[in-house]
């Protein structure tokens, strides 16, 4: 399990008694002694890392999760993040006597951290120290609690032994994303504002669950390795680490469960080359994020300047703005993550590779949102392509049917609207015709690709590409359809 | 691995010494004034119609920024040359002169403009909007100030009593944040001095203290010129507001001042007396704003929630008594838009009415130019 003291630190303690001098010490001798003092502080760090990594993840649910207008759904919504991880993991994990103590003490410290979140609302002054509003009343959160403990075991009860059960689990967690992703009516009553003299009039809104679509897609991975058989065996707190590892929580990327508890086990050496690599990503990601991104966001296409730009080039500038501050926004968090993670020995998966320079859309999505890509083709596309095949239907009707349902289902995970299905719909429809015509043109050219023109065809590619995925993004950046069409004609000079 | 730590160690120190030099200098130097010449406005995008200010920067395409130069270089005034044939006419004053919640074509500037005014000898006019919100003598002396190396051929001045009111005096977020500026009118022009006028202390002026939120929006204004220029919006002049209330509170306070003699002592005569001087041989003409004359509950005391009777009577008989004992160009328009023409506030008006105050002030330039005294030179 990687959690007993490792081989090398061991060594590193021995070797700085070893080092004391039994003489008066040389100036050399202190600086060995010295190195071996910061050698065994690192060591000493390292054992602690998994236990820190396991904290802090666990309070930033807490800490990141956005102020809700309704009451206390502040709290709710990180302490039923936890719950659900605590869930599918006695639902997916064999249940190991020889680990019940590590388990009932991690169950313990999670349990513990939600009643002591939740006590906080008892003072005034530290109510809001972890959430963003005081949170619900002390017995509330203690029988919330006891209600999750007795849930757990009923579930570890219930799938014990049932690998295939998980599926019903999968069901659930899909119907709660999609409930989630829903506008809901807030009515004025349940704002915290209520407390003026006339209601606000209901609004609808999503619910602002933070990380929710990662947590979900990284349980419904545990749960589908576990139907397959593929899930290794771990413990509670390094499956929670996992699912809400805070450097990956907002924005991915979604590691898969197996390649993240092989860094997550592998003993900690402090090394200098981790420092600086992860400071590197993190301040690219800084960089991209605070500095590119967010100046770019100033003149990003919107909602308003969709409608008040006058036809022609400004909508063209506004249109690109918003192409590259997405890509800066998204690859900066990602790189951020990446970097935190490799300070702290996890080896997060690349997200992106260079989207905007790919000739064809195929490669764009390939290279835009890895890992969420590869999400789809492990748990819908391929199983998908497979059923269809075997089914005996037209190869272009299969790529039909598989692309275009992925996509759509891409576009809705970010929210069920008519936009974000155009979107996945675009997308789809983008990479069939892309499908369609190297199968044209390798019937029709062959290898004739190596001409003195590929240059041009693949700079044509890049910008026929970019423009593609540009005018995709007048769809995910607008709220409705309505406004995408007068952009539309704005970007092409009609009012 | 060892080469590139290495090469990671060196890079950040050098970076972390050019930080260090960077700060020092900027100690020492003010780069601002070579910032904002770095302006796109004027060149990739069109100049703003008046100075930016904006209480919603993501709505209204704009940022406030105390720093004049970066201000006036968003301006069109800064980016036309005047030509031979342009009668330049700037006009100072508080938000109703801005144009809050109107476009820059409804306010009073953009009526004058669209009556395309020619002068006796053949000249263009060309009105420029330099008021800003909230009103203040001093800070009208520093706008003005700076507005001279455009060379105006007249001034327009839009005040009321809360221009004039000693009490404004300082109280300004571009007086308070030009203290250089105001400092070195204070000693040209004999002014009274606040001694609480600050200047950037030495930890403000690196990027540790204020210079770092001078230069942020200096930049920030930069951008926002490209949905400015997208939109031609930089104002919110689209959201729903209520309408100012013809019926008044109780009482006749003015603030907390009860009812007294308005002293001489009370004004910025001062102020009023540098701009004439600044002018030089330019007409100034100071007109007394259009103010709501309420005619509901309480209006028997009070002209509207901000004045009350006792107090805007004396001020305008000063101001008359004033004006006619210095020879100043004085037009008391007070009383000059019905009381349904304002709306959000006691000085905000209609288009409407804009148009209406615009007309009255081409009469008096009209007026002025007709009088056989009248040289019209160009400086």
């Amino acid at each position: 399990m990687g959690q007993a003291r490792s081989s090398d630190e061991v060594t590193v303690i021995v070797s700085v008694f070893a080092m004391l001098p039994t003489a008066a010490p040389t100036a050399s001798h202190r600086f060995a002694a010295l190195l071996h003092v910061v050698h065994v502080a690192a060591a000493l760090l390292s054992s602690v890392r998994h236990a820190a990594l396991f904290v802090t993840s666990v309070l930033a649910v807490y800490l990141l999760q956005p102020a809700t207008p309704i009451a206390h759904l502040d709290f709710w919504l990180p302490s039923a993040s936890l719950l659900l991880v605590v869930v599918v993991w006695c639902a997916t994990q064999p249940l190991r006597l020889e680990a019940m103590r590590e388990t009932l003490v991690t169950a313990g410290l999670i349990a513990g951290l939600v009643l002591g979140i939740g006590a906080l609302g008892i003072t005034t002054q530290l109510c809001c120290v972890v959430t963003r509003m005081p949170p619900p009343n002390i017995l509330v959160v203690a029988a919330a609690v006891a209600g999750g403990v007795l849930t757990c075991i009923l579930v570890a009860i219930v799938f014990a032994g049932h690998p295939a059960r998980t599926t019903w689990l999968v069901f659930a967690l899909i119907a709660l994303l999609v409930a989630v992703k829903l506008n809901w009516p807030i009515s004025g009553a349940d704002a915290p504002q209520a407390e003026t003299a006339s209601p606000a009039p209901p609004t609808f809104a999503t619910i602002q669950w933070l990380g929710f679509s990662y947590i979900a897609f990284r349980l419904i991975h545990a749960l589908r390795e576990r139907a397959l058989g593929k899930l290794p065996v771990m413990s509670l707190r390094e499956f929670m680490t996992y699912v809400v590892f805070f450097p990956a929580i907002i924005a991915g990327p979604i590691d898969r469960v197996e390649r993240f508890l092989k860094d997550l086990r592998a003993p900690f050496i402090f090394n200098m080359s981790d420092l600086v690599e992860g400071g590197r990503r993190l301040l690219i990601g800084v960089f991209k994020k605070f500095v590119i991104a967010d100046a770019l966001a100033i003149i990003a296409l919107n909602d308003a300047l969709a409608v008040q730009t006058q036809p022609g080039l400004w909508a063209w500038v506004l249109l690109y703005a918003y192409a590259f501050r997405i890509f800066f926004d998204f690859s900066g968090y990602t790189d951020m993550a990446i970097g935190l993670g490799r300070l702290f020995g996890i080896k997060l998966p690349e997200n992106f590779n260079r989207p905007y320079l790919k000739p064809n859309l195929t490669q764009f999505w390939n290279s835009w949102h890895m890992t969420l890509a590869q999400w789809f083709r492990t748990y819908y596309f391929n199983p998908l392509t497979r059923a269809l095949r075997m089914r005996n239907i037209a190869p272009p009707l299969i790529i039909f049917v598989t692309q275009t349902t992925t996509m759509l289902l891409i576009g809705l995970w970010h929210g069920l609207t008519w936009n974000f299905a155009l979107w996945g719909v675009w997308h789809a429809l983008g990479l069939f015709m892309h499908s369609r015509w190297s199968e044209f043109a390798r019937a029709r050219f062959g290898a004739q690709d190596a001409s003195k023109l590929q240059w041009v065809t693949h700079l044509g590619g890049v910008v026929l590409t970019f423009h593609f995925v540009a005018f995709g993004w007048v769809w995910f950046a607008l709220s409705n359809v309505e406004t995408s069409l007068t952009f539309f004609r704005r970007l092409f000079g009609m009012p | 691995m060892n080469a590139n730590i290495n090469f990671y160690i060196r890079a950040s120190l050098k970076a972390l010494a050019l930080f260090i030099a960077f700060n020092v200098v900027l100690v020492f130097v003010d780069p601002m004034p070579v910032i904002a010449r770095l302006s796109v406005y004027n060149l990739l995008v069109p100049g703003r119609e008046r100075l930016p200010h904006a209480r919603q920067p993501s709505r209204e395409y704009g940022v406030t920024t105390s720093n004049l130069d970066v201000m006036f270089n968003t301006h069109v005034i800064h980016g036309r040359v005047k030509t031979a044939d342009e009668y330049r006419v700037v006009v100072l004053g508080d938000s109703a002169a801005w144009g809050w919640k109107l476009r820059p074509a409804e306010t009073m500037v953009g009526a004058m403009n669209a009556q395309n005014l020619i002068t006796p000898d053949g000249r263009k006019v060309r009105v420029y909007n330099l008021g800003y919100p909230i009103a203040s003598a001093m800070r009208d002396l520093l706008l003005l100030d700076y507005a001279m190396r455009y060379r105006p051929d007249m001034i327009i001045w839009m005040v009321t009593f809360e221009t004039l009111n000693d009490k404004t005096r300082f109280d300004h977020p571009l007086v308070r944040d030009n203290g250089t500026q105001v400092r070195s009118l204070n000693e040209r022009y004999s002014l009274e001095a606040d001694p609480a006028l600050w200047e950037l202390g030495y930890r403000d002026r690196t990027l540790f203290g204020l210079r770092r939120k001078i230069m942020a929006d200096a930049f920030r204004l930069q951008l926002y010129g490209l949905p400015w220029a997208a939109t031609g919006i930089d104002h919110d002049y689209f959201s729903p507001y209520d309408r100012v209330s013809r019926d008044l509170k109780e009482g006749d306070l003015f603030y907390d001042i009860p009812p007294k003699t308005l002293n001489e002592d009370e004004m910025t005569w001062d102020v009023v007396a540098a701009m004439h001087q600044l002018a030089g041989e330019r007409p100034l003409l100071i007109v007394n704003e259009p103010i709501l004359i309420a005619d509901g509950k309480n209006s028997d005391v009070r002209y509207n929630n901000v004045y009350p009777r006792w107090i805007f009577d004396q001020y305008r008989a000063l101001m008359l008594s004033k004006s006619a004992q210095e020879g100043w160009n004085y037009l008391d328009l007070w009383d000059l838009i019905p009381p349904d023409q304002f709306t959000d506030n006691e000085f905000h008006m209609t288009p409407n009415a804009n148009r209406i105050l615009a007309r009255s002030i081409e009469a008096w330039m009209i007026e002025q130019w007709a009088k056989p005294e009248a040289a019209m030179k160009s400086p």
